[in-house]
């Protein structure tokens, strides 16, 4: 009897299926059967940028894995900031950011790319690539981390066919509407399935319909184990989602609910 | 690197050249001009450091003695001088006899009063210094005069030493012009592409395989403008050469097969190295993301 057979027997074939998607099976089984694990961690981090600007203020914060989360808050209210520092585009001035088991902070410079490739990203502005289609934009994600063709090949497609743009791969992404464009984005974002995905206001140019299909997206990935922090101003989506909230006010956490609701 | 990899940056290179291709071509022209006048200047520097050389070579000291001065002595102190290469003592009885028989006389200068002094003649090292050199000989017991060519001489060193300084002042300056040309062209394809580099840093990519491509981008730049520079030169030099033999044949020049092939070496490793160096600035500020 191997390991992976009880395992199997004990949370069932279907978890195990889901299981998949983890980046190992320990954590996956952890996750399964309800553990919590911790994937990010906020330690008193203030960030002042060189102009004076205090963008954060003493954040004290744990976001566990496989969590779905909302970052509400007027503009310049930090949550860009907050987002650029897991990706590690900004260092705390004060405090330590811990994501997985590195600790950003002491993150040489030279580990930052292979850190990064564990996150996604998506922003309201898609930032495709002009002048590639939309197999070569989402192919590119893999192209810089150099994987095989044969990797590319196979993986591409079936991205976009989750995002549901399995016919449009060779159209440009001038010739897609706007929320197709998000997909595209989305679709590169995940294609080398990473443990959190940045979502930075990913429905502000699309209109209702379109955004609730980039919705139902997000939420599918996040079945799948993905960790997902989305900053918004789409109400309607937060209010009716009734996801983790965290709603930022001059730098500061001012509320954090479970099951909180868009008020700002 | 992987080979995919390789052919990847290859492939984006040459696609950021042609995306830029008037820029790529003003950068290739302006390079290639700069490059040439550098190259003249190393070519008039060679031919002038080559003739004050063979000036040098054919240059003697005389050094005419005293009665009283011993010339073995004096011959043993000359040559431990820097700057001379041999001695030859010529006695009196010796110059009287090169004397009449050049003259085609008898008898008037081999006689008991022959009325030249004895004399030493100084060949002259490469590096020598000859103002030096002569004060040098001029502190020694039995010495009557120094003679030598010394306005040429003089004249020779000062121009060599002109030319020389205002050819690497120049050399530097125009190696100045040729990284900030290269930078700046780099620099446009790096700001027509800085979105994909955004993404790029963002999904992970690491420095090298973004700076790869600016890389080629510049070594190519660089190179084509290097090899015309040096075919350009070639061609002129040894035109220029079968020209000044016709008019002035007395005229030494520096080899043309030697020189070129000095000057294709030099001008094509500094068209590389500029390019590399120019692309790395460039693309310096935008890597951090």
């Amino acid at each position: 009897m191997t390991v992976t057979s009880v395992i199997v027997r004990l949370i069932g074939e279907e978890s195990w299926r889901k299981c998949r998607n983890y980046k190992t099976k320990t954590t996956a089984f952890l996750f399964e059967i309800g553990v919590k694990i911790i994937l990010i961690q906020f330690v008193g981090v203030s960030k002042v940028y060189n102009n004076g600007i205090k963008a954060l203020q003493n954040i004290d914060l744990k976001i566990n894995r496989g969590e779905f989360i909302f970052l509400v808050g007027q503009s310049g209210a930090g949550k860009t900031t907050f987002m650029k520092m897991i990706i590690r585009r900004e260092l705390p001035s004060k405090g330590q950011i811990f994501i997985g088991r590195n600790c950003l902070n002491k993150m040489k410079e030279k580990e930052v790319p292979v850190f990064r490739r564990n996150i996604g990203f998506i922003f309201q502005d898609f930032k495709l690539l002009s002048n590639k289609t939309v197999f070569e934009n989402v192919a590119f994600a893999l192209e810089v981390i150099e994987a095989t063709k044969t990797e590319i090949q196979k993986q591409v497609p079936q991205v976009l066919d989750l995002v549901g743009l399995k016919n449009k791969e060779k159209l440009f992404p001038s010739e897609l509407s706007g929320g197709e464009q998000q997909r595209v984005s989305l679709a590169r974002a995940i294609v080398n399935r990473p443990l959190i995905l940045l979502a930075d206001e990913p429905t502000g140019n699309l209109d209702p319909d379109t955004a609730w299909g980039l919705m139902d997206l997000l939420l599918e990935i996040n079945k799948r184990g993905t960790t997902i922090i989305m900053a918004t101003h789409n109400k309607a989506v937060v209010d009716q989602l009734q996801r983790r909230v965290i709603a930022l006010e001059e730098g500061k956490i001012v509320r954090d609910e479970a099951k909180g609701v868009y008020e700002v | 690197m992987k080979l995919k990899t390789f052919w990847y940056f290859t492939k984006e290179a040459s696609l950021g050249l042609i995306r830029n291709g008037i820029m790529s071509f003003t950068a290739v022209f302006t390079i290639t001009l700069s490059l040439v006048i550098l190259g003249c200047f190393y070519i008039v520097m060679n031919n002038f450091a080559y003739f004050a050389d063979l000036a040098k070579e054919v240059l003697e000291i005389r050094v005419y003695l005293k009665e009283e001065a011993d010339p073995i002595t004096l011959q043993t102190e000359i040559l431990k001088f820097s700057g001379v290469k041999d001695v030859k003592f010529v006695s009196k009885l010796d110059g009287a006899k090169w004397l009449e028989k050049n003259l085609g006389i008898k008898e008037i200068f081999v006689t008991e009063d022959n009325p030249l002094p004895d004399m030493i003649n100084i060949k002259l090292a490469e590096d020598a210094k000859v103002k030096n050199l002569v004060r040098s000989i001029n502190t020694l017991e039995g010495i009557e005069e120094v003679e030598y060519g010394k306005t040429f001489i003089e004249a020779m060193l000062v121009i060599v030493r002109i030319v020389w300084i205002v050819g690497i002042s120049l050399l530097a300056l125009i190696g100045l012009v040729v990284l900030y040309i290269i930078a700046n062209t780099i620099k446009l394809t790096v700001i027509a592409r800085r979105k994909e580099i955004e993404i790029m840093k963002l999904v992970g990519a690491t420095d090298w395989f973004i700076r790869w491509p600016f890389l080629l981008e510049g070594i190519f730049l660089g190179l084509v403008s290097s090899v015309v520079t040096a075919v350009i030169l070639s061609k002129f030099y040894v035109f220029i050469g079968q020209y000044i033999k016709q008019i002035a044949p007395f005229i030494p020049l520096v080899n043309a097969g030697e020189l070129i092939n000095q000057l294709v070496m030099i001008v094509i490793a500094s068209g590389i190295i500029f390019g590399i160096i120019g692309s790395v600035f460039s693309i310096k500020k935008f890597l951090r993301v």
